[in-house]
């Protein structure tokens, strides 16, 4: 379990390969508030009584079948009642950019249950090549448009 | 038990929508594919549930056309020997991690797809099945592919990519009735010059391979329409691309191009082309031959365009370095 205090940045990555967890390291990077950063491979859940303001999510995307299974655990079995009206934003990485206009990637699944679940989306949806990952200035420029939100 | 009691008890097992359809009093379609953001009905379900879900199902034994998609499925119950009249059956996005014997014995079976599972072997028997139109075993870890596809004379649609195949199965160039066709993610060299033979091939797909070249016997794909062909060590295309007169989309984003065939003008139908991240060191004359493109991508190459060569490149899209031609 893990606390934060209000208005901190919370980033979760699901990574099999190490793509996933170079970019939210690269995110972290980025961000001048203060953020953690947690690893979905630890089997981590949100508790009811984690607090954060802001959610960075990072995974990879599988077309049109379906996202991480990691992240979807995530998603499922944690309870987001207390996270009301807290900002999120996403870094899907796949086979190419632009899952995203397809309405299949990652991220535009996390973006429809968080968005039920009365989550604010923060920013544009970022998508990244990452076979290979070697587009970091796409990273940058995204997570500081992303902190200057924040 | 009357089919409809069936489906009323699903209904409460499931205790979400789904679509099915009545022929007199038999069930014939089935669709539990279809849960609002993950997928398949019954994904989130215990396996104990599960289990009697699918004891329900294979109760239906009318079922011609079964979608049980994305429902994290890892094994298929020996009832479902009871379908026997499936035309259609989509069992793909689950952990399946065998072939599901039960559907050796629907022999109108048309349209199979197992894209998705960690299947490791296609027994010999599937062969059998002859009527098959649409094969998708496409993302599974297949060590053993029998390599008889000359038995499907009527194949149509067949979806290969992310398999674990090692090599091309060579009979399913025999099968000259395909439309589409995709391969990808393995470590070919080569597509084959066989190739050719498919007459009808309007799809075709060949990603993340090794190969650096096409054979001359591609530019026979008279009827072809798109074809990706990303991620691959392209060098050259073959001489005589212009013959593909009705091909209107193709995608060889991160090869290893310098430059086009002369005969790259003629693709006279060309709406989308996707260059970006190749070795042009040049903005290729062809290009602006093309009367009907609607839609170019060259980023990452090393000549980018800034500003194209002329007005009539319009951005449509900053973020993905996307052209609109007008």
């Amino acid at each position: 379990m893990c606390f934060l205090k209000q208005n901190k940045t919370l980033i979760v990555f699901s990574s099999k390969g190490n793509s996933a967890k170079n970019s939210a390291f690269r995110i972290l990077d980025n961000l001048n508030k203060e953020t953690e950063i947690l690893c979905l491979n630890d089997n981590f859940t949100l508790a009811q009584n984690l607090e954060f303001k802001n959610l960075i999510l990072v995974c990879p995307t599988y077309g049109d079948e379906e996202m991480e299974r990691r992240m979807e655990d995530f998603l499922v079995k944690s309870d987001w009642n207390n996270h009301q009206k807290k900002n999120f934003a996403i870094c899907e990485l796949g086979l190419y950019r632009g899952y995203l206009e397809t309405e299949q990637g990652a991220g535009i699944i996390i973006k429809k249950y968080l968005l039920n679940k009365n989550l604010f989306f923060l920013g544009n949806l970022l998508s990244v090549d990452s076979i290979p990952l070697d587009d970091f200035s796409l990273i940058d420029k995204w997570s500081q448009e992303i902190s200057s939100i924040l | 038990m009357d089919d409809l009691f069936i489906i009323e008890r699903l209904k409460k097992k499931i205790s979400s929508p789904f679509l099915y359809e009545m022929k007199g009093n038999h069930c014939i379609s089935l669709d539990l594919s279809q849960e609002s953001i993950f997928g398949g009905n019954f994904r989130h379900h215990s396996e104990t549930e599960k289990e009697k879900i699918l004891l329900l199902i294979s109760e239906l034994e009318y079922l011609e056309t079964l979608d049980l998609r994305k429902n994290l499925i890892q094994k298929i119950p020996q009832s479902f020997f009871n379908l026997k009249s499936l035309r259609d059956i989509n069992l793909g996005s689950n952990d399946l991690v065998e072939f599901p014997e039960f559907l050796l014995q629907n022999e109108n079976l048309e349209m199979l797809f197992l894209g998705c599972n960690q299947i490791k072997s296609i027994p010999e028997k599937f062969f059998l099945l002859k009527k098959i139109k649409s094969l998708h075993l496409h993302k599974n870890c297949i060590e053993h592919l029998p390599d008889e596809f000359t038995e499907f004379k009527n194949l149509e649609v067949i979806h290969l990519y992310l398999s674990m195949i090692k090599e091309y199965p060579e009979s399913l160039f025999n099968c000259n009735k395909i439309k589409t066709i995709s391969f990808g993610f393995n470590e070919f060299e080569h597509l084959p010059k066989e190739i050719g033979n498919l007459s009808e091939l309007e799809y075709l797909t060949l990603i993340c391979t090794n190969i650096n070249s096409l054979p001359e016997e591609f530019c026979n794909l008279k009827k072809l329409k798109a074809t990706r062909l990303f991620k691959n060590k392209i060098t050259s295309l073959p001489k005589n691309i212009g013959n593909l007169v009705n091909l209107e989309q193709i995608s060889l984003y991160q090869n290893d191009l310098k430059k086009l065939p002369e005969s790259f003008k003629n693709l006279q139908n060309l709406k989308l082309l996707n260059l970006a991240k190749n070795k042009f060191d040049y903005f290729p004359g062809e290009i602006s031959l093309l009367s009907n493109l609607e839609w170019l991508s060259f980023h990452d190459n090393p000549h980018e365009i800034i500003q194209p060569m002329d007005s009539s490149y319009k951005v449509i899209s900053n973020k993905y370095d996307l052209w609109k031609v007008l």
